[in-house]
């Protein structure tokens, strides 16, 4: 993978970011789909659809209200994917692996996305402050657009970042590490999605939330073991 | 006022909003929340948004300018339920330029809606369209791969974009009865049978995910994984963390993989 890739899956992701909260809010920025497009963008679509449909899934209950924010699920994509697009292209590892080890590097920058959402919204607090010092009333509303940068420009060099440590600090790492580790990473990404799962199920607000999800899951596994051992 | 209201009425008799000018207002509605701030809120975002409207309602300067300033006044509430009140907004601005209303109805309308509109936005698209869209399309990336995501968006964008587009045009026909036309759409109705997508959803997400397990461990592995999402579901409902929690199972699942 060249670098060149790189600094578009940033661009794609600051793009995104900007759809997230400041335009438009047509979900192009919930991890499923930004982490098939930043998939995409690498060259890696499989890779980002699966980490996509995972932390879509975790973070399916993390809603903006009023003042509450919550953690930013798309920094953990971009960072996600694009350290895995990183990894697959420099070191020979089963997929799962892959996703399972970006994963869990990239997990925790959501608390620093939430803090960076945070700092936007004083500043443009301090924009809004600034404006109303503008004479011109037409200039002073220029000032709404002044809240898509901090955004944009984070969210890429996440992006960068991850496809940074991904590409050069991980490899000599699996190089050095027991054999084994592989193999334990990819029982740790079908743990992850059992746990994602369950996150997801406990944020939907309805009574009867387990028992639909209990029937539906004994059909999908019933249906799928069927198709597996019987044809 | 009233001197206001007869320079407009010598100028236009019914000053109304032109059509592209309520589709720019539209297009610009939908950055409704780039600078919002603790301070205002939505409120730069809705007067930026609106002011196309009130550039052409007021052409004397000093109107317009008074009648952004009662914009910038502190505004939240769901981003996509906003539209109708920006299309009530310049129905009420439309009367208030023809003299037939004070200027503080518009704020008074805002003022009212805002709240109601935004448990209404916030239940049916944050906590049951979005939730529904995103484990259903989970589902489906996991059965049609990258369709997955297309579907996420068709179906999302279907409802949502006809909705805020509704939302605005009744807004702006019907004024203060807006209210009514959004109660006829039931949405906590479609909202609940929505929740219930959802969980069964991410319930046919595990019971696939269960399945991709390494087949090496046979049905221990599959029983494994049920007890994992089990356990992983009641301490969730007793207030553990998701990220402690996706460790957790992280490090007994790497021991796991590493030993048997």
């Amino acid at each position: 993978m060249t670098p060149s890739l790189s600094l578009l899956a940033a661009l794609v992701a600051g793009l995104l970011a900007v759809e997230r909260k400041a335009f438009l809010q047509a979900m192009f920025s919930r991890p499923l789909v930004a982490g098939t497009l930043l998939g995409l963008a690498l060259g890696r679509p499989l890779e980002g659809l699966g980490l996509g449909g995972a932390l879509e899934l975790f973070f399916l209950g993390a809603v903006n209200i009023g003042a509450s924010l919550p953690d930013n699920d798309l920094f953990t994509t971009s960072g996600a994917v694009c350290c895995a697009g990183g990894l697959a292209s420099s070191a020979p590892l089963p997929v799962e692996a892959t996703l399972a080890v970006s994963l869990l590097l990239a997990l925790p920058v959501a608390k620093l996305g939430r803090s960076v959402d945070r700092l936007n919204e004083h500043l443009n607090g301090w924009a809004a402050v600034h404006a109303q010092r503008r004479g011109k009333v037409r200039a002073r509303l220029r000032y709404n657009l002044f809240g898509l940068w901090l955004p944009f420009m984070a969210t890429g060099a996440m992006a960068l970042g991850g496809w940074l440590v991904g590409a050069f600090a991980l490899p000599p790492l699996f190089a050095e590490g027991p054999p084994a580790l592989p193999r334990g990473l990819a029982v740790v990404w079908s743990a992850f999605l059992m746990v994602a799962a369950a996150t997801a199920l406990r944020s939907i607000r309805t009574l009867r939330a387990g028992a639909y999800a209990a029937a539906a899951a004994a059909v999908a596994a019933g249906a799928q073991a069927l198709r597996t051992f019987a044809f | 006022m009233e001197a206001g209201a007869q320079m407009t009425e010598a100028r236009s008799p019914q000053p109304t909003v032109g059509g592209f000018t309520l589709w720019r207002v539209f297009w610009r509605s939908l950055f409704l929340q780039a600078a919002w701030n603790p301070k205002g809120m939505q409120n730069l975002g809705f007067a930026y948004a609106l002011y196309p409207a009130l550039a052409e309602l007021y052409p004397e300067p000093e109107r317009l300018q008074e009648a952004t300033e009662r914009h910038l006044c502190c505004f939240n509430t769901h981003p996509y339920a906003a539209a109708a009140i920006l299309g009530g907004a310049i129905y009420h601005e439309e009367r208030i330029a023809r003299g037939e209303e004070p200027p503080e109805a518009v704020n008074l309308f805002k003022g009212s809606l805002m709240g109601p509109l935004a448990a209404l936005g916030d239940g049916f698209f944050w906590f049951s369209l979005r939730p529904a869209a995103g484990a259903f399309a989970a589902l489906m990336s996991l059965l049609v791969g990258l369709w997955g995501p297309v579907v996420y968006l068709a179906g999302y964008n279907a409802v949502h974009l006809a909705l805020r587009a509704r939302f605005f045009v009744a807004g702006h026909r019907l004024g203060d009865e807006v209210v009514s036309a959004i109660a006829a759409s039931r949405l906590p109705f479609f909202g609940e049978r929505l929740r219930g997508l959802a969980a069964a959803s991410a319930g046919a997400v595990a019971g696939l995910a269960s399945l991709s397990f390494p087949r090496a461990h046979g049905a221990w592995a599959v029983l494994g994984a049920w007890g994992l999402f089990a356990a992983a579901y009641v301490l969730l409902a007793k207030g553990a963390s998701p990220y402690a929690l996706a460790y957790g199972a992280a490090a007994l699942a790497l021991f796991l993989g590493l030993v048997f």
